[in-house]
Order: C-alpha cells, then sequence, then structure tokens
C-alpha cells in the first residue's frame, strides 16, 4: 500500500474515462431524455476532480503543482500525462457545458467523440508512464491492459448506476440502455478476468533477481478477494439487468464492489514495482 | 563536455563505508537518505564432491554505489519538472531543489537508487559529484575518505583507457538501461549483472 494516492488517482481517473465513453455510447446510439444525460456526464467531472485531488496529494510540495508543465519539453511521461489529462478534462467539460446550456447541438455530435477518443489518450498516457525499462515487472503491455480494463469495468457500472436512478425519466430507454451496459460488462469482465490470470503468470516467469510474487505476503489473498469483487459486482448486475430491474442502490453496490476490486489491483500493482537493480 | 564519473575497485573495498558516511556528513543527510551506499552482495553454498566430501563456495564482495551521472540518466528523462538535470559543464546529474515537486518519480525509474527523497525539505536529493568541490581542484568527499583508496573520480573517458569499461557486475542492473558512467574494478568473487547465485546482504542499510 506504498502509493495510496497514485491508486485512486489512475483508478478514479481511468473510471471517469470509461464512464465518459459508456454515456457517451449511450447517447449516441440511444438517444435518451436530454437532462438525465446531462446530470451524468457531470457525475464525470466528480471522479476526475477527486482523482486530480489524489494525484496532488502525491506531490511533496503541491504549492509547485504547475512544475509539471515544464517536463513537456523534454516529453516527461508524466507531464504528458498531465496534459492528456487537461485535454480530456477540458473537452469533456466543455462538452457538458455545451449540453447544459444547449450550445451549437451540431457541434455537440462532434466534440463527444473527440473527447472519448482523448479518454483512450489519457489512458495510454498513464500507462506510458509506468512502462519504465528500469522496472521489469511494469515495462510491459500489460500495464496498458490493465489501465485500460479498468475503465473497461467501472464504467459501465458507473453509468447504470446513474442511469438506473434516472430510470423514471428515461422510460423505455431504460431498459435497452440497462441491458446492453449489462452485456458490455460482462464481456469486458472475462476479458479483465482472463488478462488478469496471463498477467500474473507473466510476472511470475519474469528472469528477475527476485520473484515478484514471493514479494507480497498478502498478494495471493488479495487477488483472489479482487477476483471475487469483481465477478460478483458484475454478475449481481448483469442478472438484475437481464430480469429487467432497475434499482439504483444494486448497481451502486456493483459498482462500488468493482470499484474496490480495481483499487485493490492497482495497489497489488504498485506493491509489485521492482528496479532493474535487484531491488536496489 | 568532459563527462565526469566514477571508478569502483571491488578488490579494494572492505566494505568499511567510511565513503557513505562521509558523504552523509559532508551533505548533512538525514537518516534514511544515503547518497553513496555500499551493497554487500554474497553467496555460495555446500558442494559435494565425488568422494562424498563437501567444501563450500561461499562468496563475498562490496560495491560502493553513489549516482552513476549516467548518460542516458531514466531520472533526469522520468522528471516532469526538468528539476532533475545534467549539467553541460560535466555531465554531473544535480536536482534543482527550488524547482522539484517531490513526485518522487525519478526515484522510480532510476535502477541504481541514486535519487532519494528528503523528508526535512519535502524534495529529491542525490549525489552531485561534489562538484562544488570539484571545482575547487579537489576530489568528491567519498574518494578522498577511502581509506583503501577503492574509488576514484575523473574524466570518464580517461577513467575508461585506464580500467576499461565494465559496469556489468552484480547487484548492479544492465548497463545499458542508462548508460552510467561507472567502471567496476572487478575481484575473484565478482558475478555478473543477472546472477542470481547471490543477493544483497544488508538490504536494511542500502
Amino acid at each position: 500500500m506504498s502509493q495510496l494516492s497514485l491508486v485512486f488517482f489512475t483508478v478514479l481517473a481511468q473510471s471517469a474515462v470509461g464512464l465518459f465513453i459508456s454515456l457517451g455510447l449511450v447517447e449516441m446510439l440511444a438517444r435518451p431524455n436530454e437532462q438525465v444525460m446531462t446530470r451524468s456526464f457531470m457525475a464525470v467531472f466528480v471522479l476526475l476532480a477527486i482523482g486530480a485531488i489524489a494525484s496532488v496529494t502525491h506531490l511533496s510540495q503541491p504549492l509547485r503543482m504547475f512544475n509539471v508543465m515544464f517536463g513537456v519539453a523534454h516529453a516527461s511521461p508524466l507531464s504528458l500525462e498531465i496534459v492528456a489529462l487537461s485535454l480530456f478534462g477540458g473537452a469533456g467539460v466543455v462538452y457538458t457545458a455545451m449540453r447544459l446550456f444547449g450550445i451549437a447541438p451540431g457541434l455537440q455530435k462532434l466534440v463527444l467523440p473527440v473527447a472519448m477518443v482523448l479518454g483512450i489518450v489519457l489512458i495510454l498516457a498513464i500507462a506510458k508512464v509506468y512502462t519504465l525499462a528500469t522496472v521489469p515487472t511494469w515495462n510491459s503491455n500489460w500495464t496498458t491492459f490493465q489501465f485500460l480494463m479498468t475503465a473497461a469495468v467501472v464504467g459501465p457500472l458507473a453509468a447504470a448506476a446513474l442511469l438506473r436512478f434516472q430510470s423514471v425519466d428515461l422510460g423505455a430507454v431504460q431498459v435497452l440502455a440497462d441491458k446492453a451496459l449489462a452485456t458490455t460488462v460482462l464481456m469486458t469482465m472475462a476479458i479483465s478476468l482472463v488478462g488478469y490470470v496471463g498477467y500474473l503468470f507473466w510476472l511470475g516467469q519474469l528472469p528477475v533477481a527476485v520473484n515478484p510474487l514471493a514479494m507480497l505476503s498478502y498478494g495471493q489473498m488479495l487477488a483472489m478477494v479482487r477476483m471475487v469483487l469483481l465477478v460478483g459486482g458484475v454478475l449481481m448486475f448483469a442478472v438484475s439487468a437481464m430480469r429487467g430491474g432497475s434499482c439504483g442502490y444494486q448497481a451502486a453496490t456493483s459498482f462500488v464492489m468493482v470499484l474496490v476490486s480495481e483499487f485493490m489491483g492497482r495497489a497489488f500493482f504498485y506493491d509489485i514495482y521492482l528496479s532493474a537493480g535487484s531491488g536496489m | 563536455m568532459a563527462q565526469m564519473g566514477f571508478y569502483v575497485d571491488t578488490s579494494k573495498c572492505t566494505g568499511c563505508k567510511t565513503c557513505q558516511l562521509s558523504c552523509k556528513d559532508k551533505n548533512t543527510l538525514p537518516v534514511g537518505v544515503n547518497w553513496r551506499r555500499v551493497y554487500e552482495y554474497a553467496g555460495g553454498d555446500w558442494v559435494q564432491h565425488e568422494d562424498g566430501t563437501f567444501s563450500n563456495d561461499v562468496f563475498a564482495y562490496y560495491v560502493s554505489v553513489s549516482c552513476n551521472h549516467c548518460a542516458q540518466p531514466a531520472c533526469a528523462k522520468a522528471c516532469p519538472t526538468g528539476a532533475m538535470h545534467k549539467r553541460e559543464e560535466d555531465g554531473l546529474v544535480v536536482v534543482n531543489d527550488q524547482v522539484c515537486v517531490g513526485c518522487r518519480y525519478c526515484e522510480m525509474a532510476c535502477p541504481y537508487g541514486a535519487p532519494q527523497f528528503n523528508p526535512e525539505k519535502k524534495v529529491m536529493s542525490k549525489c552531485d559529484g561534489c562538484y562544488e568541490r570539484v571545482a575547487q581542484g579537489e576530489q568528491p568527499v567519498c574518494v578522498e575518505s577511502c581509506p583503501l583508496r577503492a574509488l576514484e573520480f575523473g574524466p570518464i573517458d580517461e577513467l575508461r583507457a585506464r580500467y576499461g569499461s565494465r559496469a556489468d557486475v552484480a547487484p548492479l542492473p544492465d548497463p545499458k538501461l542508462t548508460d552510467p558512467s561507472l567502471i567496476i574494478g572487478t575481484c575473484r568473487n565478482t558475478r555478473l549483472t543477472g546472477d542470481t547465485t547471490g543477493k544483497i546482504e544488508n538490504p536494511q542499510e542500502v
């Protein structure tokens, strides 16, 4: 649990991207009630703001936080991550404000997909920060995969919870969106689980001085609890969605279970840090 | 630009840690912050011979490591502020503590454990090659204090011409990662980078 600030920042930022993209897809494919969607899009920035605050608490000199822009000159991955965060946050806020104030509906159709793509760019930029050649336990595409999957499993559940709480205003679209989100999250959960097992196998056979899986006394228990929370959370929502349920609290519980599962997975990721210098 | 660097002769080093302490003293480093560290790398086992007798092949040696002022410093590349930078005039990697935000990303990236967080100043700190002493014609304090004369400091090209360019010695990482300005003089027990027969025996100290 060495990097809790970063655990919260990365998971919440990625979850915000997942939520934004999920809502974006619902908006583009189902065209639901405008006010419901505007309120839902606002929730993205609550997640993102909590994540941003967590990232600032990671700095020992928070008052100097704008210094991180100097690194853009030499393409420091951390600086580029902040740029990507600003671009996604900026585009997302602009889109949501345009919805809120009814500005240029035609242009909104362009800003939405641009912001969704910038969300993916943000996740790739966060992954780039940790794919360091000098840290063999992080230096692989598994890092990118895990970060993308956080967005892919948390996003649809967060969107489902938000829409269920506003189901009265959504009408027939609610059941459709609920089932579509449930199908999506079932698929992404399957990919995430298979990938997680692959990642653990990859970690176990790394040619490094210390076996990464033997580094943490709680590693096996954490992996198990993480998987139980992920599967349990997703199934609880999916079963209810397939039966036509619309309980917001149930979806919110699923969202929290999966979010906690991602926090646990990310804490494991940070604790598995191993330098190329045999733990120097 | 003359790139400056260190030569560490493991055949002379006895692990007395005078270099580590003199550096700590000169730079008034708090507990837990050691710009120079002396790694004790050891291993070995009992070996059974054909006649049924046993003997051991135990080995141990010391590697004194500070910042290696790499040609491709992973810390400076990672630093989001530019506080961690390479000096034009001598290639020494130093921190501008007025700019550093204390994100500790350089610490994550460096495979030698060189950048270290100073909890009193709340910024990163590291070996600066004693550039102020060097400018006055003196040697870095670690080099001058070594009672075994196991350390040398100077233009890395000159040191390489004299001692070769070996830096792939366990427990150090593969030098290809950052191209360190470091040469390791080997001893009879030397194991190369990637060795799994030994381990760092003093992890709490370093």
